[in-house]
């Protein structure tokens, strides 16, 4: 076991791609224990020939086919006509137009790289500091992975068998509260240092950003609304948001065309496989954790030490956070789902619930040096040096805090909306 | 799809690598069959049983494929702090070790799978009967086109990466 583990360890610190890494410890641990290595096939083609899996290439191909089709130009005019008049408009305008665009994409980093680059350029040719305008385009666009659909949410499921759709209306509301929580800091900079606003749009100019984005903005209605509606699986809602995509792309808007959608299509399989050989190699070692009984062992040893859910959930939420910081979004997800899982169940902590409470915490540790994705991100897009980037962020963190404390404390939070829909 | 004036799709298509290229037409394909599932399914009230399947291949086929994609241009998900960390000598050195582990794993998963494929010659898949070797070696055409484009990057010095 210190075996398994250790080698993992070096393996992700020098540099080792997170997929070979988690390969080679557990290759190394079934040769030295004398287990069949041919499982090792075996469970990296099982753990990826799962039918929700497929929401995987679909979500991303149809954030990708958003922002290629220039979607975000008109979400972030829709949104600006809408709360740009409040002090520190802008900064307002980009957590609506990223929750907006939360609800089409699955991952924090297609709506940083995307519509982050509209956010970035309308604060600057505003006068906002590149400081501010950055830490609050990377925190919006955290957003994006906890209203559905969720790229982290389907691995999540997929690994820890939980139901996707729960997991995915159980996301909305602490999505929601973080984009208030978002407005309250930035209503407070915007006082305080004075920041600019527009002048109020009229309700002629609001209806032409409606209409002009309509279509787009139909987008997370269907999505979401078809999952919450019982009317598609997570896995179809992610078929119908590429089509939708294509068609608006293609026949409404005509800014898509065979040339950037083959770009997309390029850029779109590689961030798939790059995550889905890393579910493969995660599958297979979660098969030896589950062999060697490391997770009972982990419950049992949490046991002794915390006696209530809510103590449990303050140790998990302390695992987590470091692990979000010194590793990549969909690898803890993919290691940690296992060994964590009979932990709820010794202290009665609904897995719906954890899954938020889960991805939230990573979404901090994206905004977190040293592996912090999004900060890389925002520096590139910015055109900001790293340690700029990190400190810029910074101050952003308090109001994620603020919403992790809350939806770890009081479960309802997450649960009441997939009660109601689901019984 | 329409196509605008001066793009010469082909000339796009041929330029993409092979791997790219057959990666794409395979996303291309699990999109219309799992969208025929779909119209099946609501539109025509009558579930495709062999749309689901095939799409999953499709996308183990992706995932190992692509695999060498993201060889080729060194995209896999890594942690690169102790890399940042070094001064640009010992960094060469310390990406040799680490293609050298890649290169260990990959052919371990190779030769894993031409001995499970021994083992499952006659088994065949639930819902379209296709024999489950012609699945399994999605691995083993990834993890030999990975080995590939990784070898390449030392062998082909000069040849520079697309983008």
């Amino acid at each position: 076991m210190i075996i398994l583990f250790g080698s993992l360890a070096v393996f992700l610190a020098l540099g080792v791609p997170v997929f070979a890494a988690i390969g080679l410890a557990a290759a190394i641990y079934l040769v030295i224990n004398d287990i069949p290595v041919l499982i090792s096939v075996q469970q990296m083609f099982d753990g990826i020939d799962k039918f929700p899996l497929l929401a995987v290439p679909f979500f991303i191909l149809a954030g990708n086919l958003m922002n290629a089709a220039g979607i975000t130009d008109r979400l972030f005019a829709f949104a600006r006509s809408l709360v740009g008049h409040v002090r520190g408009g802008l900064g307002h305008v980009n957590i609506l137009a990223s929750l907006i665009f939360s609800g089409m994409s699955g991952t924090a980093v297609a709506d940083a790289g995307g519509l982050g680059t509209v956010e970035l350029k309308a604060m600057r040719d505003q006068g906002y500091d590149t400081g501010f305008a950055i830490g609050i385009t990377a925190a919006s666009s955290t957003i994006g992975p906890i209203i559905p659909p969720s790229l982290a949410m389907v691995v999540y499921g997929v690994v820890g068998n939980v139901s996707i759709g729960k997991l995915f209306v159980a996301g909305i509301v602490p999505g929601l509260l973080m984009a208030v929580c978002l407005h309250a800091i930035v209503f407070y900079f915007a006082v305080r240092r004075d920041y600019p606003r527009d002048p109020r749009a009229s309700l002629r100019q609001v209806s032409r950003t409606f209409r002009s984005g309509f279509l787009a903005l139909m987008t997370p209605i269907i999505i979401v609304g078809g999952i919450i509606g019982g009317v598609v699986t997570p896995t179809e809602a992610a078929v119908v948001a590429v089509l939708y995509a294509l068609i608006i792309g293609v026949i409404a808007y005509r800014t898509l065309n065979v040339d950037n959608v083959l770009s997309v299509l390029r850029e779109s399989f590689e961030t798939t496989a790059i995550t889905m050989i890393m579910v493969a190699a995660s599958v297979l070692f979660g098969w030896i954790l589950v062999r060697e009984n490391v997770a009972s062992q982990f419950a049992q040893t949490m046991l002794e030490f915390a006696t209530e859910a809510w103590h449990a959930l303050l140790i998990l939420n302390v695992i987590l956070l470091i692990a979000g910081v010194f590793m990549e979004t969909i690898a803890v997800i993919l290691i940690l789902t296992p060994i964590l899982a009979p932990t709820l169940s010794a202290f009665d902590i609904d897995p719906v619930h954890f899954g938020v409470v889960m991805v939230l915490n990573l979404m901090i540790g994206l905004m977190t040096p040293p592996i912090g994705l999004l900060l890389f991100v925002m520096a590139r897009i910015g055109k900001l040096d790293l340690f700029a980037t990190i400190r810029a962020v910074f101050p952003f963190l308090l109001p994620l805090f603020v919403v992790l404390i809350l939806i770890s404390v009081f479960p309802w939070i997450s649960l009441f909306l997939p009660r109601l829909v689901y019984g | 799809m329409e196509s605008p004036q001066g793009f010469d799709f082909r000339q796009t298509w041929r330029e993409l690598a092979p791997e790219d290229a057959i990666c794409v037409a395979l996303l291309v394909s699990i999109l219309i069959v799992m969208g025929l599932g779909v119209f099946f399914r609501y539109v025509l009230n009558d579930s495709l049983t062999w749309s689901e399947e095939i799409s999953r291949y499709g996308l183990v086929y992706i995932t190992y494929i692509g695999c060498a994609t993201a060889v080729r241009r060194r995209s896999h998900i890594r942690i690169d702090l102790m890399a940042r960390l070094l001064p640009p000598a010992f960094q060469r050195i310390l990406t040799v070790i680490i293609d050298l582990l890649v290169f260990v794993f990959l052919v371990f998963l190779a030769v894993n799978t031409v001995r499970i494929m021994d083992v499952l010659w006659t088994s065949r898949s639930a819902a379209i009967g296709l024999p489950i070797n012609y699945v399994y070696a999605a691995i083993l055409f990834g993890t030999v086109a990975s080995i590939i484009r990784l070898a390449g990057q030392y062998l082909v010095q000069s040849r520079r990466d697309d983008r």
